[in-house]
């Protein structure tokens, strides 16, 4: 076969190769003779020098900063001293790890099983300190000192611990922290971690990881061959960079006020300031105690509050979502008067049910709320109104933009870890989830915030911030400041920032905003929210779960309802769990929570102030 | 594709004078010592993050035996074939390189874009646009050489498509294989004969482009400025350099024995690819360090001198390519090690875990044996 282009030679190509080469040689060979200076010559004297003492470096840990609610005058998470117990394997002689297990399986309390968990045989011979066990008392560690030669291989360490001074309150929001696993080292292992790194590992801890952690330092020491030390290092010692300290949003009384007003009932309570996307409270029950994982029953501490049914991790406030029911009408009215598709003052008449295909859907009042309009229909939370606007003036399409609009079933970006998104559902998710098309009843429990749509307590409360700030959402944040440990100093200061703006007329939100004052002055909420400090405005919502007798009890309002300074204002949300028992709980939490807002007051002067009040 | 061009990459066709045996023995123990060197260098992490200390090794292994299989295709490919076909190589290498951008498949690895996921593997596309850029300059340049004086024609289409390409790999926030694709590049035009008053026009150009792109990433300015001064951040961006010489300057004459690298159970970041060469150093000393050092020159003086005597543009331009494709690359990632130039992440050829990097190292060498064949018997002409 014939070659496909002409062969051709040229001399200039050879010539220029040649010089190259040259070029290239020559960077070689001074390579090899830099190796040579760097290997053989530095390499000499470092080595004469090693053969008498060695240098050893040891880490001085960093400590990791403080924690403080937005009023900066005490901590809520600060350090205390303790001990931990490490093994380092490879000084364990061959054949007694059996023998030292045991022995100080004994002395800790512990069992052998737990030792081998932490140092399984496969490791035996790896250099590296392996802590055995943390939260070891003083007295522990004297007699471990007085036998030290029973524990080849075995030492302690001064290690401080996180006190999380409040116990169990704003647990979720603090989060806890923990040695690393392996996993998260495969993620971190450039970044600083080693295998002994503690860190955050969920809240606030996990979150602001990096700030609060701080830099280890380094100790250099002179050693002889049998590792006494002779003398400081040549070089000096890199002291260790301090965590910063983390000022929160949060206002601790606003949130112990909260989390008494929920009481013990499963759910979560979220207050923020519309304004600027501060969270001042976020609760979450059930909590947990994260001082118990830094004890020496921290295992068993863990499995059981882990094995518990309620989920005590879970932040309901922002990991858990369920349908919002009827305070998803306050999304129906905006896109009802955004639209304009169904005069506000047209009405709608409600006879106790109305039918729809072949199945009949029920109001909540069987004779009928009779004829209502739209503020009517909001305050008396009529659902045969909201269906008949859902299904004959807006359609599921309008619907579902408007939630989004609003920000549901999307994440807030909220600066905690774990948020999850909810769901709006739209033909295409139902069709990719469940596999069946979307029918007229899908539009149906959609127009009362049943069915599908799950929301969580976090994107309720800034639906309600956008409907307050004319359409603005300012992301939600839980940090307000970081600041210098040693000096207090401001170093960042988060500002507010607008997450999400829904393009709407000023008047949809001023007439949303007094439909939601009429729920309280004539409507469904009248009776349960009493508080006379300030105007009320809000929503209730009641969400079936399909178990008869189980429902969600959601409330959702902001106050002062007007004319008040906007820095003022505050959102508050609150969702009890349909696995408590049925009081109708969730407004009558918010009444509390506000009223102790409002009058500066904790939750028993709160109480005894509301008193007599017919669940009081 | 045409029945000519299936019958040109038939086995048949194949030539079957041997290949220059030097070469062969120099690439078998470069990649037999640098699969050893691997695993001394990569146990602890892989048992650290893996609990499997042969993690990085069995991959390796994997992607040996795939590269081998690349390598012995290639040297049994006809070249008059494969040089027919070299314009089609450049659609399926944009397109993997434009998948690397494509959410899902494009992974995202510590702020970079470089890999694609392909069948639960990860692939660095940017690697394969060495050797299909080494294969397209070498076609190109041969084809051109003799209308250099027309620039329109002759000079921009080849200087587009490497800006092109360059371009991409800097966008998946690769600077340091964006600058070695280059460095090779430039040196083939060199020796194709490009006159040098366009060198200096390209360089006058490109130079304020260079130095805007690296320093518009504050890691790439902390590089070169530990570089300058490694000390003035020892735990940061100088602890690589220190912590590489430190290894080297532990290892003196002798080395500390293999497997008995200190430096690598957690001092010596990334010892498992782009510095496995300290580890090298560590454990073999000066003796082992210039063992390999003179492997990779046999390498080079074999593949250079194929080069010049290869008398057909096409093959003596492409023997040089992928040489230095080679031999630079080593060169370059040695001289990061011992601080000579500033870090940048470029894998040592046979030595370095990586898969992408190991198989088309490979397929660069086959082909440079494919060349070989009866190279010193080679008397002008192509066979045909």
């Amino acid at each position: 076969m014939a070659p496909f282009y002409p062969p051709g030679t040229s001399s200039v190509s050879r010539g220029r190769m040649a010089a190259l080469l040259i070029f290239v040689s020559m960077m070689f060979l001074l390579y090899v003779g830099y190796l040579f200076s760097l290997q053989i010559v530095d390499g000499y004297f470092y080595s004469m020098r090693s053969e008498q003492v060695t240098q050893r470096s040891s880490v001085i840990p960093a400590v990791r900063g403080h924690i403080f609610d937005r009023s900066y005058d005490e901590p809520l998470v600060v350090n205390v001293d303790s001990f931990a117990v490490y093994m380092n394997p490879f000084n364990v002689p061959r054949g007694e790890h059996d023998a030292v297990f045991e022995r100080l399986a004994g002395l800790l309390e512990i069992s052998v099983a737990e030792i081998h968990r932490s140092v399984p045989t496969s490791r035996y011979g790896i250099y590296q300190p392996i802590e055995i066990q943390g939260g070891v008392p003083y007295e522990t560690i004297t007699k471990l000192a007085e036998r030290i030669e029973a524990f080849p291989g075995v030492f302690w360490e001064s290690k401080p611990v996180r006190r999380y001074v409040h116990g169990d309150s704003m647990a979720h929001i603090l989060g806890y922290v923990g040695e690393i696993t392996p996993e998260e080292l495969q993620v971190l292992y450039n970044r600083g971690y080693t295998g002994t790194s503690v860190l955050g590992k969920s809240g606030v801890e996990q979150e602001y990881d990096q700030l609060l952690r701080g830099a280890d330092g380094r100790r250099f020491r002179m050693v002889d061959a049998r590792g006494r030390q002779v003398g400081e290092g040549s070089r000096d010692d890199v002291p260790p960079e301090l965590g910063n300290n983390l000022v929160l949003t949060i206002d601790r009384r606003i949130q112990q006020l909260s989390e008494q007003a929920l009481g013990d009932r499963i759910g979560s309570v979220v207050v923020l300031r519309p304004h600027t996307g501060e969270v001042l409270s976020m609760v979450s029950y059930p909590r947990y105690d994260a001082n118990l994982f830094s004890t020496t029953s921290r295992t068993q501490a863990f499995s059981q509050l882990s094995g518990d049914l309620r989920a005590p991790f879970l932040n309901r406030a922002i990991q858990s979502s369920a349908p919002p029911a009827s305070s998803f009408k306050v999304v129906m009215t905006a896109a009802l008067l955004e639209e304009k598709t169904f005069s506000p003052s047209a009405t709608v008449n409600c006879t106790g049910s109305r039918r729809y295909g072949n199945r009949v859907f029920n109001c909540h009042v069987s004779y009928g709320h009779g004829r209502l309009n739209l503020y009517q229909g909001l305050a008396q939370s009529c659902n045969i109104y909201f269906y008949t606007v859902g299904t004959d003036y807006l359609g599921e399409q309008n619907i579902i933009n408007y939630a989004r609009r609003l920000g549901l079933g999307e994440r807030s970006g909220i600066d905690l870890p774990g948020e999850i998104a909810g769901v709006v559902p739209s033909p295409e998710w139902k069709r990719d989830n469940y596999g069946s098309p979307w029918v007229g009843g899908d539009t149906v429990n959609l127009s009362i915030g049943q069915g599908f749509i799950e929301t969580t307590s976090l994107q309720m409360a800034n639906m309600v911030a956008m409907v307050v700030n004319d359409g603005v959402l300012y992301r939600p944040h839980i940090l307000k400041q970081v600041r210098n440990p040693v000096t207090g100093e401001v170093i960042h200061e988060v500002e507010p920032e607008v997450a999400k703006t829904a393009e709407m007329s000023l008047e949809t939100f001023e007439e949303t905003r007094r439909a939601m004052r009429e729920v309280i002055t004539d409507g469904t909420a009248n009776v349960v929210i009493t508080t006379r400090a300030v105007k009320v405005a809000g929503k209730t919502g009641t969400g079936q779960t399909g178990v008869e007798d189980r429902l969600h009890s959601w409330f959702v309002a902001y106050a002062p309802y007007e004319g008040a300074n906007p820095e003022d204002q505050v959102v508050v949300v609150v969702m009890v769990d349909a696995s408590n028992d049925w009081e109708w709980w969730a407004p009558k939490a918010a009444n509390i929570i506000i009223h102790g807002i409002f009058t500066d007051q904790d939750y028993e002067d709160t109480v005894r102030s509301l008193r007599p009040l017919w669940y009081l | 594709m045409s029945n000519a061009l299936r019958a040109g990459l038939m086995v048949e066709r194949v030539d079957q004078r041997p290949v220059d045996s030097f070469l062969l023995a120099t690439l078998v123990l470069l990649a037999g010592l640098g699969l050893s060197v691997l695993f001394s260098a990569s146990y602890f992490r892989a048992e650290r993050l893996f609990g499997e200390p042969s993690y990085f090794l069995q991959r390796q292994i994997v992607w040996l035996a795939l590269g081998m299989i690349g390598a012995v295709t290639a040297t049994r490919v006809s070249l008059d074939a494969l040089r027919k076909v070299i314009p089609l190589l450049l659609v399926p290498t944009l397109v993997l390189m434009l998948l690397s951008f494509v959410p899902r498949v494009g992974v995202q690895v510590l702020g970079a874009r470089r890999w694609i996921i392909l069948f639960g593997y990860s692939f660095q596309p940017s690697e394969l646009v060495k050797l299909t850029l080494i294969l397209y300059l070498a076609h190109i340049l041969s084809c051109k050489r003799e209308h250099f004086n027309d620039p329109l024609n002759a000079v921009l289409p080849p200087v587009l498509m490497v800006s092109f390409f360059v371009a991409l790999i800097y966008a998946q926030n690769d600077f340091s294989t964006a600058f070695f694709v280059l460095l090779i590049a430039l040196s083939m035009f060199f020796v194709s004969g490009f006159p040098l008053r366009y060198f200096l026009s390209m360089t006058i150009m490109s130079l304020p482009v260079a130095t805007i792109l690296l320093l518009s990433r504050e890691h790439r300015v902390r590089r070169v400025l530990a570089f300058i001064e490694p000390e003035r951040d020892p735990a940061g961006a100088g602890y690589q350099i220190l912590a590489s010489r430190g290894a080297l300057s532990d290892g003196g004459l002798w080395g500390v024995g293999i497997g008995r690298s200190v430096r690598k159970l957690g001092s010596i970041p990334e010892a498992h690819s782009d510095f496995v060469f300290a580890v090298l150093g560590e454990e073999f000393g000066y003796i082992g360090v210039i063992v390999v050092l003179g492997l990779f020159a046999v390498f080079a003086y074999r593949g250079f001198s194929l080069a010049i005597r290869l008398e057909d543009n096409f093959r003596s331009f492409l023997a040089f390519g992928l040489t230095a494709g080679i031999f630079f690359q080593a060169v370059l990632n040695m001289a990061v090690v011992v601080g000579m130039v500033p870090a940048t992440g470029i894998p040592l050829p046979f030595f370095s875990s990586g898969g992408s990097s190991i198989v088309v190292s490979l397929v660069m060498v086959g082909l440079l044996l494919n060349l070989s064949r009866g190279a010193s018997a080679y008397e002008g002409g192509v066979r045909g």
